[in-house]
């Protein structure tokens, strides 16, 4: 375990994807915001912070008992024991989830000021968690700023002139982050997806299938990531990627997959009368191949000289 | 609602005004020329009004040279993210499995990006090397079924 200087502070508040949590360092607050591959750092001076102001109430989860819901009509609208079972077993878990949610206290909505931020502590959902945060973290505070008591605080802050900053305020000075090379990455991919869709077409039933689910899944993913981290870009560029990612979307439907799908059927009947057929050559036409090949290289030249292009001229 | 105020509430909200420049002999900020400087950069030496100056513990920087150092990680504390690199090797000995064909590629990436990332700095909170291990015994017994796969072919055919 690797050494550290923090303590923890609440548990983790997870979404689908992330989770928020806090921690107590030496001489700040630290909010890490996780989503899972990376970690992102909020830090809060002790010395900075005005106020923590906990409120009751906020977001609430109402899937848990929708699907509740849900599975009670599955289970009475069910006619066959697997049905009732797998809805019973569903709504059991959702049922649970709900007790779960209703035993960890009320939620809340916890925010710390400073000087120049009001920021929204995703990290503290529950009043319980809040207590016991506010428990910890006061003494804390209080050991840098020291103790007033909050109505003589409330009294002075009542008689400060309120100062805004100038809008004539020069500012300081920009910093330009790099570009990140995700799209040189998609549209490269789309190159070598290229050859590998006209020898998935080319070739056999079985072959096909094997590499054809795997070509889409790797292009959606890496499209997605891209248009994530198209923040900054040129409008061309974007569009590009936008272009891209609706040409994945529409190819295994419309293009490759149109190709290929009868020769799924084919195999799916086959295999119901006897040996399937993956040994069979896929009967796509000349005109499918070559849309499907022509986009992704099409595609991937334009993209790969349009981030040429961008990238130059961000250098200069 | 619960509300703890804290004496930092009563303090002056907004940092140092920069100065304009009042005479042509000061010296200006390297940024705002219209500004009067007050400190000179420790790492580059450009001079700074009040309003490009950060002082970190320790340092006076400018805003460029500060950036530069959280880019080259020499601020440690002060740093905004960080790819958990184990997570990453976890991930990528488990989720291409799932289509079976990419292991053939991503089993030995995973060793590289473990091997790799060995040493680079992971969370700055309490972890364990725990996820490098799973990624590498997954890795490896991927590696270890296509080698067994390719041999079985192989003698098949023979």
């Amino acid at each position: 375990m690797t050494g550290s200087r923090y303590r923890r502070l609440t548990g983790k508040n997870r979404t689908w994807t992330a989770f928020s949590q806090a921690w107590l360092g030496d001489d700040h607050l630290l909010i890490v915001n996780s989503m899972r591959l990376i970690e992102r750092y909020q830090r809060f001076a002790f010395s900075d912070i005005q106020a923590i102001v906990v409120s009751e109430g906020g977001r609430r989860n109402f899937w848990q008992p929708l699907l509740l819901l849900a599975c009670v009509l599955g289970v009475l609208a069910s006619r066959s024991s697997f049905g009732r079972g797998f809805f019973g077993f569903i709504g059991i878990v959702a049922l649970a989830l709900v007790i779960l949610d209703i035993a960890r206290g009320p939620r809340c909505v916890c925010v710390l000021q400073t000087a120049v931020s009001r920021e929204r502590l995703w990290a503290v959902s529950r009043m319980r968690t809040a207590r016991a945060f506010l428990a910890a973290i006061t003494p804390a505070i209080e050991a840098v700023q020291g103790s007033v008591p909050a109505e003589e605080l409330a009294a002075q802050a009542a008689m400060m002139p309120q100062t805004t900053l100038g809008a004539s305020t020069p500012q300081p000075p920009a910093i330009e982050r790099p570009l990140g090379y995700t799209p040189e990455v998609l549209f490269g991919l789309l190159m070598l997806d290229s050859l590998l869709v006209f020898v998935a077409l080319r070739s056999t039933i079985g072959i096909a299938f094997g590499l054809l689910p795997t070509i889409y899944f790797a292009e959606f993913l890496i499209g997605i990531l891209a248009l994530v981290q198209s923040h900054g870009r040129s409008t061309t560029s974007v569009a590009i990627l936008i272009a891209a990612f609706l040409c994945i979307i529409i190819d295994p439907f419309a293009l490759s997959g149109n190709a290929a799908w009868p020769g799924l059927v084919a195999v799916f009947r086959q295999s119901s009368s006897g040996t399937p057929p993956w040994n069979l050559q896929i009967a796509a036409s000349t005109t499918a191949i070559l849309l499907a090949v022509g986009w992704r290289a099409a595609m991937a030249i334009t993209g790969l000289a349009v981030c040429h292009f961008e990238r130059t001229a961000k250098a200069h | 609602m619960l509300v703890k105020v804290f004496p930092a509430l009563i303090r002056s909200s907004i940092g140092d005004v920069p100065q304009p420049l009042t005479a042509e002999q000061e010296a200006s900020c390297f940024f705002h020329p219209q500004n009067r400087a007050v400190t000179p950069c420790e790492e580059c030496g450009r001079f700074l009004c009040s309003l490009c100056t950060l002082e970190i513990p320790g340092k006076t920087l400018c805003p460029l040279c500060f950036d530069a150092n959280l880019r080259g990680r020499k601020m440690q504390n002060l740093e905004a993210s960080r790819t958990l690199h184990d997570s990453v090797a976890l991930a990528l000995a488990i989720l291409p499995a799932l289509l079976f064909w990419p292991v053939l590629v991503t089993a030995p990436l995973t060793l590289f990006w473990i091997i790799r990332h060995w040493k680079s700095p992971g969370s700055i909170l309490p972890r364990t090397r725990a996820r490098f291990y799973f990624a590498a015994v997954i890795a490896l017994s991927q590696i270890g079924f296509i080698v067994v796969v390719i041999v079985a072919i192989l003698r098949v055919r023979r």
